[in-house]
C-alpha cells in the first residue's frame, strides 16, 4: 500500500462516494415511507397492475412485511444499479484514466512496486463499494426503525446486504481486472461496463417471464438469492462463489499490471 | 561504474516502428544527449530504461539491476516523461506535494528552490496552466528527490528562452555534482551546450555515439569557390566531381583533412572570392538522418 496515493484516491473520490449515497438516500426514504403495513399499499397495487414491469427489475410477489418490501423493490434492482455505477466510475478514475493518459508515469517512476500501487487502487476500489453498502444499510435500518419501530428484520437485511457485497465484489472484480488489462481507456472502461450491464439486463430479461428461465444460466447475477438470504434458506454458497470469483479476478488484473507493459 | 548498460534491446512495435539492437553504457557522471528525429525511438528507449516496459530481446541494467517494476532503481532516478500528463484535478503545489510524498521526500527545501529558479506559479489548477507551466512542474518532480541519475525525455520543450538557460544552468550544476544524465531532444544545440556526449538515433537504431569533441572534429569543412573564369570551375569540378557548380561558383563539403587540398587546387585556378566553414552539428545530424533514406 502506497500512504500518499492512498490518500489521494481517497480524498478525490469522496465526492462520488457522497453523490451515490445521496441518491441512494432519497430512494430508500420514498420506498421505505411507500411502505404502508395497514392499508393495501400503493406500491404494491402498481405492481399488480404491472406485473412483468415489476418483475424486470426485480420486484415481484407482494411483499406482505417491511424487510421482504425494502428486498424486493431495493435489493433487487437499485442497490444493484448504483453502487455499480459508482463502482465502473471509481474502476475508471483509480487505474484507466491514470494508465490512458500516461499520467501512471509518475506512480512508475516513484520507488513503489507496481503491486503496492496497484493493490492500493484495489483496495479503495473495494472498500468504497462496502463503505456504501454499510452506510446504506445502516441509514436504512435506522430509518426503518424511526419510521416502523419494531418491524424491520435487521439480521434478514444483513444477509441480504452481505449477498449484495458479494454480487458487487464480483462485479468489482471483472470492473478492475479490465481495466487492468488494457492500455487504451476505451477498451478498459468499456469491457467491463459492457458486461456487467449485459449481466443485468439478461437478469431483467429472465425475470419477465418463465419462457426466459434459461437466461438465468447465462448471467452470475442469479447467484444473488435475494429471496433465500432473506428467510435464511439459503443462497450463501451462491454468495461464496460470487466473493471468490471477484477475488481472482481482481488478484487477475494485479497481477496483469505487474507484469504489462506501459508507456508511459 | 556503469550505471546504466543497454545490451541488444530490442522493441519491435511493427511497421519499422520500435528500437532495434541498441546497445549503450553510461558511465557514472556521464551526461549523454540521446538525439533524434521525432518518430526514432528516444521515448521508447527511456521507456525501457524506466522500466516501464519490456525489451522484446536484449537485457537493459540500471545500476546493475533490471529496472522493470524495480521500485529500489526508481528511488535513484529523476524522470521527465516525454508526454506532460498529470492525474487529477490538483493545482501544481498539491501536485508537487504528491509526488514528493510517493518519493519519501519530507524536506520541500530543495522542492521550493526549484520552484523559485523556474519562476513557478503552483496555485493555478494543472488542467488550467499552459505547456511551458506544465513543463516546469514536470522538471521540478524529476529533480525534487536529488536522484543520481536523471532521465529527461525532451526536458525544453515548452520552455521560453529564459527558462531553457536556467534549465541549461541547473543541468551544468548536476553535472558538477557528479550526477548522471541523460536528456533526449531533437534539437543539436541544446545536446551540444548540455552534454559530454551524444548518441545519435535514427529510425531505431543508434548510428553514432560519440563525446562531443569528436562529434565536432568529425564535421565537416564547407567550402563557397567564387573562380575568375567559368573554365577554372569546370577544371575544378573533375577533380572534386561531388562540387557543385553554379556558373563560376563552386559549392563543396570535405572532410577536415582534405580541406589543404581544396584550398591548394582553388589557388591555382585563380580564387576571386572564398568562404569556408565547419559544418553546424544540425548539419552532422541531417547527414546522419538522410544517409540512412538514401
Amino acid at each position: 500500500m502506497v500512504k500518499h496515493l492512498l490518500a489521494r484516491s481517497v480524498r478525490s473520490n469522496l465526492g462520488l462516494l457522497g453523490i451515490i449515497l445521496a441518491v441512494l438516500a432519497m430512494y430508500g426514504g420514498i420506498i421505505v415511507t411507500m411502505y404502508d403495513p395497514e392499508l393495501g399499499d400503493t406500491l404494491n397495487s402498481m405492481a399488480a397492475a404491472m406485473p412483468e414491469l415489476f418483475a424486470a427489475f426485480g420486484m415481484a410477489g407482494t411483499p406482505a412485511t417491511l424487510t421482504e418490501f425494502l428486498v424486493n423493490y431495493l435489493y433487487g434492482f437499485l442497490l444493484l444499479v448504483f453502487p455499480l455505477v459508482m463502482s465502473i466510475l471509481l474502476a475508471n478514475r483509480l487505474v484507466a484514466s491514470y494508465v490512458d493518459s500516461g499520467a501512471v508515469a509518475y506512480l512508475l517512476a516513484s520507488p513503489h512496486s507496481r503491486a503496492a500501487i496497484i493493490a492500493t487502487q484495489a483496495v479503495v476500489h473495494i472498500v468504497s463499494n462496502w463503505i456504501c453498502l454499510a452506510i446504506f444499510y445502516g441509514g436504512c435500518s435506522a430509518f426503518c426503525e424511526m419510521m416502523f419501530p419494531g418491524e424491520l428484520d435487521w439480521t434478514a437485511l444483513a444477509r441480504v446486504t452481505l449477498g449484495l457485497a458479494a454480487m458487487h465484489f464480483f462485479f468489482g472484480g471483472l470492473l478492475f481486472a479490465s481495466v487492468c488489462i488494457f492500455n487504451d481507456a476505451k477498451p478498459a472502461v468499456g469491457v467491463g461496463t459492457s458486461l456487467t450491464v449485459l449481466f443485468l439486463l439478461i437478469q431483467m430479461a429472465e425475470q419477465v417471464s418463465d419462457k426466459f428461465d434459461w437466461l438465468q444460466y447465462l448471467t452470475p447475477v442469479t447467484l444473488y438469492r435475494t429471496t433465500e438470504l432473506m428467510e435464511g434458506t439459503g443462497g450463501v454458497w451462491q454468495a461464496c462463489v460470487l466473493a471468490g470469483a471477484g477475488f481472482v479476478m481482481y488478484l487477475a488484473g494485479g497481477i496483469i499490471f505487474c507484469r504489462k507493459d506501459i508507456s508511459a | 561504474m556503469n550505471v546504466m548498460e543497454l545490451r541488444g534491446v530490442t522493441k519491435d512495435y511493427g511497421r519499422g516502428r520500435g528500437v532495434f539492437d541498441l546497445s549503450l553504457t553510461i558511465a557514472q557522471g556521464d551526461s549523454l544527449g540521446y538525439l533524434g528525429p521525432n518518430g526514432a525511438g528516444k521515448t521508447t528507449t527511456i521507456r525501457q530504461m524506466m522500466g516501464f516496459t519490456r525489451p522484446g530481446k536484449g537485457t537493459v541494467r540500471v545500476f546493475g539491476k533490471d529496472p522493470f517494476g524495480c521500485a529500489e532503481v526508481q528511488k535513484r532516478i529523476g524522470y521527465l516523461p516525454g508526454e506532460t500528463a498529470f492525474p487529477g484535478d490538483m493545482t501544481g503545489d498539491a501536485f508537487l506535494r504528491f509526488v514528493a510524498g510517493l518519493k519519501g521526500v519530507r524536506d520541500m527545501k530543495r522542492a521550493n528552490e526549484l520552484r523559485e529558479r523556474f519562476e513557478l506559479d503552483g496555485r493555478t489548477r494543472l488542467k488550467k496552466m499552459s505547456k511551458g507551466t506544465r513543463q516546469k512542474v514536470a522538471l521540478i518532480c524529476a529533480f525534487l528527490h536529488d536522484p543520481e541519475l536523471y532521465l529527461l525525455d525532451e526536458p525544453t520543450s515548452g520552455l521560453d528562452p529564459l527558462m531553457q538557460h536556467r534549465f541549461a544552468e541547473l543541468v551544468a550544476e548536476e553535472r558538477g555534482r557528479g550526477k548522471t544524465i541523460l536528456l533526449s531532444s531533437h534539437l543539436f544545440e541544446e545536446i551540444e551546450r548540455l552534454c559530454g556526449r551524444a548518441a545519435i538515433l535514427r529510425a531505431g537504431r543508434i548510428v553514432a555515439c560519440e563525446q562531443m569533441e569528436e562529434m565536432q572534429k568529425s564535421r565537416s569543412r564547407i567550402f563557397h569557390i567564387v573562380f575568375h573564369a567559368e573554365d577554372a570551375a569546370e577544371a575544378f569540378l573533375r577533380v572534386f566531381p561531388a562540387a557543385q557548380r553554379q556558373e563560376k561558383e563552386i559549392f563543396l563539403t570535405v572532410p577536415q583533412t582534405d580541406a589543404e587540398r581544396v584550398l591548394r587546387l582553388a589557388v591555382t585556378y585563380g580564387v576571386e572570392d572564398l568562404t569556408v566553414r565547419a559544418q553546424t552539428l544540425e548539419e552532422l545530424f541531417l547527414h546522419y538522418y538522410d544517409g540512412g533514406q538514401a
